[in-house]
């Protein structure tokens, strides 16, 4: 792994991958390398995002209809009218007075109220730190409810060191009214994984993003003091 | 563009409508990547379809903060398609066979009035296109719209292999720094 850890060579193979150079054994090997390197998932995703508006630039081709026709038949939703209209009889049955626009309006709100029970939490959540002064340098934030623990992924050489400073780990809540999130210092064995408490994990629904600052060593701050180093947007996953 | 992205946020949270209105707005342009990079029409009717499945399938994951949906929809639908380029067996579509087109489309001297209708993302990124030579920006926009790998470039273009690899290298570093 480490010849992946040297930016220069994953950073060519980030770019091939993602302008569809790279090919055959050589893109299924990177396509594995990403599933376990967030990283380098990232990096990829990056360059794919620059690239990718060069769709933009192509002249229009309309699609035959019935490609539509075959995707819609592939959506849900249909699903859902299905079990609503049963769900709607099965209540009508229920009800002694048989009132079938109740049931329905009934079968409607419970349909509403199943979607939302159903509609999937985040099993992760996930932010790219880009720092603040070197463009080219970034690393990925995870936290996995599976494992319950935040994690870092980064090339080596990555993560700033100064005499006398340590870097230490902030959740920015959204509401800017609330605390920055002390998470602790990014050294010895927390250096690139910390465990999380089941609050902490419920906790990061509420933030916005995940951030790194140099503060004195041997110090406590309850908000970042020193100089925010890297820093990027939490997304659920 | 701000309302491809309410489109998507809005498929996400399984509104069909929204999700057919996006389609009709971006499956012109997605298809013809698709005819491009397979040069099959079947082919590229079966990748759009399975691609839009994906999308709405991941529609929920989309963040308008990291990417505009024309973005994040173009490289689903295009990694599909190079998965499904890759698959075909070798020599499906020899270099003989293929019929070019210019590359007048991605011209460097795109109109101004063209120019404003594309996105932030695509404005910014055929202004740095500009600032390639020739030869980079023509390895790149084929390796791009028509999948080609190195050594069908090098096949194509007649220049030694090395000396492809070296302008796609460097053309995307350049890129890279103008992007950022």
């Amino acid at each position: 792994m480490k010849r992946y850890q040297n930016p220069d060579i994953f950073e060519h193979l980030a770019m091939s991958y993602a302008l569809g150079t790279l090919h055959g054994k050589a893109r299924r090997r990177f396509e594995t390398l990403m599933e376990h390197h967030v990283y380098l998932r990232a990096v990829t995703d990056s360059y794919q995002q620059r690239i990718a508006p060069l769709a933009e630039l192509l002249p229009e081709e309309t699609p035959p209809a019935r490609v539509w026709n075959n995707i819609a038949r592939q959506l849900p939703a249909s699903h859902t009218v299905i079990k609503e209209n049963a769900l709607s009889r099965w209540l009508a049955m229920l009800i002694p007075w048989g009132s079938t626009i109740f049931a329905s309006v009934l079968a409607s709100v419970l349909t509403v109220l199943m979607l939302g029970w159903w509609s999937p939490a985040p099993k992760a959540y996930m932010a790219t730190l880009k720092s603040s002064d070197q463009p080219d340098k970034m690393m990925v934030a995870m936290v996995e409810r599976s494992n319950m623990t935040l994690s870092l992924e980064m090339p080596e050489q990555t993560m700033p060191e100064e005499q006398g400073m340590t870097p230490v780990l902030w959740c920015i809540p959204k509401n800017p009214d609330m605390p920055p999130m002390r998470m602790g210092e990014l050294t010895g064995d927390h250096a690139r994984r910390m465990p999380i408490d089941h609050a902490t994990w419920h906790d990061m629904s509420h933030i916005d993003a995940i951030a790194i600052s140099m503060e004195p060593a041997n110090t406590k701050a309850d908000k970042p003091m020193g100089k925010i180093v890297f820093n990027g947007k939490l997304a659920g996953l | 563009m701000e309302l491809l992205n309410e489109l998507l946020i809005r498929s996400g949270q399984g509104d069909q409508s929204a999700f057919r209105q996006l389609y009709d707005a971006t499956a012109p342009r997605l298809f013809a990547l698709c005819r491009r990079l397979l040069r099959d029409e079947q082919l590229a009717e079966d990748v759009l379809q399975e691609g839009f499945i994906k999308v709405w399938n991941h529609a929920a994951s989309y963040a308008r903060d990291r990417a505009s949906a024309m973005t994040w929809m173009s490289t689903i639908i295009r990694n599909h398609a190079l998965d499904r380029l890759r698959q075909l067996p070798r020599n499906t579509h020899s270099l003989d066979d293929m019929e070019y087109e210019t590359l007048e489309f991605a011209s460097n001297a795109l109109q101004p009035d063209k120019l404003q209708q594309l996105g932030e993302d695509t404005q910014r990124l055929a202004k740095c296109l500009e600032h390639l030579k020739p030869e980079q920006r023509e390895c790149i926009l084929q390796a791009f719209y028509y999948g080609h790998t190195h050594e069908q470039l090098a096949t194509k273009l007649t220049r030694p292999l090395g000396t492809v690899k070296a302008w796609i290298r460097r053309g995307l570093e350049q890129l890279r720094g103008c992007l950022q």
